[in-house]
């Protein structure tokens, strides 16, 4: 795979916790771009540890993280803050601005980054985006709390790609959801997807069927190290036990 | 019954005593160290673009704009209650017409930047905390950190700003009415001559005065903004969380407020005033 088509490079990436608790265990993943790749795991292997080094809120103890080619650890704060606007994420509890309306929550980074714009264009913008992601227009005046959990995903996705950033995060996006929802929200990140060429998509996931569902590219983190790392069907054959202990469900659920 | 007798001495044990206290020394270090480093960090934004003006000016409103009623009033009270006491006493040795400047120092001096401090901390700092709190522990926090906002810049820097920006001109907003409550309660109830009464104001209270009274306040608007700004920031264990870190910013602030006050009192003294005598 040539450097041009890596999105996110991690290489030996070790982190630490109160000097003892060791959750990342020498990290090596190359998330290709332009794809979706999924990542899976149980509860504590340190799958949002991962997110947070990808997004530059935790430094690794040792080892290297790229984004596009260009290394974190040589970033100050400030050029740290310019690259996450490469990103755009969707969060677990989609962490919508409770003090601002639907349309507010999403023109928030718009105005933020783009001060040159009229606040008529801003609002044009944010009401495209809200659109794309099934939002209709009686919707744009309520507050998250009169919002449904459905709902409230696909605002915080709108926020999420308001800027057109070249990465999407998904932490966790159906957790808690019921499976109609899950099934419209993981049609909504497919659509996403292909909305824009280049647009690399990385998935945090506990939903196994889902994940097979999407993903190009699954990597499985286990213990603080990636287990398996490649296409859907490498799990499938893999004649691993833990993985096939793993993925059996993936299998009853015949996907 | 024995059994927990022993435990009961195990803990008030000297050793215990010793080692109990030693960890309070420590954490406290800790924690003066960590709001330190809060603090400046946050200060390094203050430079940095795009400046948050429209962030301060709602902060100012809220700090200001919003305490302003309560602090009028517990400030008018404060200086009628104030001239009503040392009328008694001054009566004994026919000095009555020394209430005016007695309330006026009293209010710029000590009482107004530290009632000032109290009420907002009550009021706005442990709103703060709780603001904060709530948005670290619904993910909004982090969901700024993603999108390229500084928190620090967005959140916490207009909050300081404010508090420092606002707290002299409520204190000095309070020692004027207070003062005006204890001329009022003087000149009427107590029959004192209004023209002796401010001629008396006039003979004691000096501009420096004053300058202690707003450095005071600022200095009191920084302790509780950081403080609650910190809690806030920092909070964790959910709604649970949030209520301890409101409660421990209430508390922490006016402790650090009034010791604070002695040493600030002192400082100010020796150099507005006549030396460390």
């Amino acid at each position: 795979m040539s450097a041009q088509e890596i999105a996110v490079e991690l290489k030996s990436v070790r982190k630490k916790f109160d000097g003892e608790h060791e959750v990342l265990k020498g990290i090596d993943l190359e998330i290709p771009k332009g794809k979706i790749t999924v990542i899976i795991g149980f509860s504590g292997a340190g799958k949002s540890v991962m997110f947070k080094h990808i997004l530059g809120l935790m430094r690794p103890d040792s080892g290297s993280i790229k984004v596009f080619g260009q290394d974190l650890s040589e970033l100050n704060d400030v050029a740290l803050n310019n690259m996450r606007k490469k990103f755009g994420m969707l969060f677990q509890s989609a962490a919508l601005f409770d003090d601002m309306t639907t349309i507010e929550n999403v023109c928030f980074p718009i105005a933020e980054f783009k001060r040159h714009l009229k606040p008529s264009e801003i609002q044009d913008i944010a009401a495209e985006k809200l659109k794309m992601v099934g939002l209709g227009s009686e919707h744009f005046n309520k507050y998250p709390a009169a919002l449904s959990g459905g709902m409230k995903k696909r605002v915080g996705l709108a926020r999420a790609i308001a800027l057109d950033p070249d990465i999407l995060l998904y932490d966790e996006p159906t957790t808690g959801l019921d499976p109609i929802i899950t099934e419209i929200v993981d049609n909504l990140i497919m659509d996403t997807h292909k909305l824009r060429a280049g647009l690399t998509s990385i998935i945090i996931s506990h939903d196994l069927p889902a994940a097979f569902r999407l993903a190009d590219e699954i990597a499985m983190l286990d213990a603080g190290l990636i287990k398996l790392f490649g296409e859907p069907k490498v799990f499938l054959e893999s004649s691993d036990p833990f993985i096939q202990k793993f993925v059996s469900k993936v299998k009853v659920n015949n996907v | 019954m024995i059994q927990k007798l022993e435990k009961v001495t195990s803990v008030v044990s000297l050793p215990k005593l010793i080692e109990n206290f030693g960890a309070l020394i420590l954490f406290a270090f800790n924690e003066t160290g960590r709001v330190a480093m809060f603090f400046t960090s946050t200060m390094r934004w203050v430079v940095q673009r795009p400046f948050r003006f429209k962030e301060i000016i709602i902060q100012i409103e809220f700090i200001g704009n919003q305490s302003l009623f309560i602090i009028l009033l517990s400030s008018l009270f404060t200086g009628m209650v104030f001239a009503l006491q040392t009328y008694s006493g001054f009566k004994m040795v026919n000095a009555q017409v020394l209430i005016g400047p007695s309330v006026a120092l009293a209010l710029m001096r000590e009482l107004s930047p530290v009632l000032s401090a109290l009420i907002v901390t009550g009021r706005a700092g442990a709103a703060m905390t709780a603001q904060l709190g709530t948005m670290r522990v619904t993910e909004q926090i982090d969901a700024l950190d993603v999108m390229g906002v500084n928190p620090k810049q967005y959140l916490v820097m207009p909050r300081i700003i404010a508090s420092v920006i606002v707290m002299p001109l409520l204190a000095s907003v309070s020692a004027f009415i207070g003062n005006v409550g204890a001329y009022f309660l003087a000149t009427r109830l107590l029959l004192i001559d209004g023209a002796v009464y401010m001629a008396k104001v006039n003979m004691f209270a000096r501009p420096r005065d004053v300058a202690q009274c707003i450095i005071k306040a600022a200095f009191f608007g920084l302790i509780f903004s950081v403080i609650g700004t910190y809690k806030g920031f920092n909070c964790e264990n959910g709604a649970r969380g949030v209520g301890k870190a409101t409660n421990e910013t209430v508390v922490v602030s006016s402790i650090l407020i009034l010791v604070s006050d002695y040493f600030l009192s002192a400082i100010i003294r020796m150099f507005l005033y006549e030396g460390f005598r």
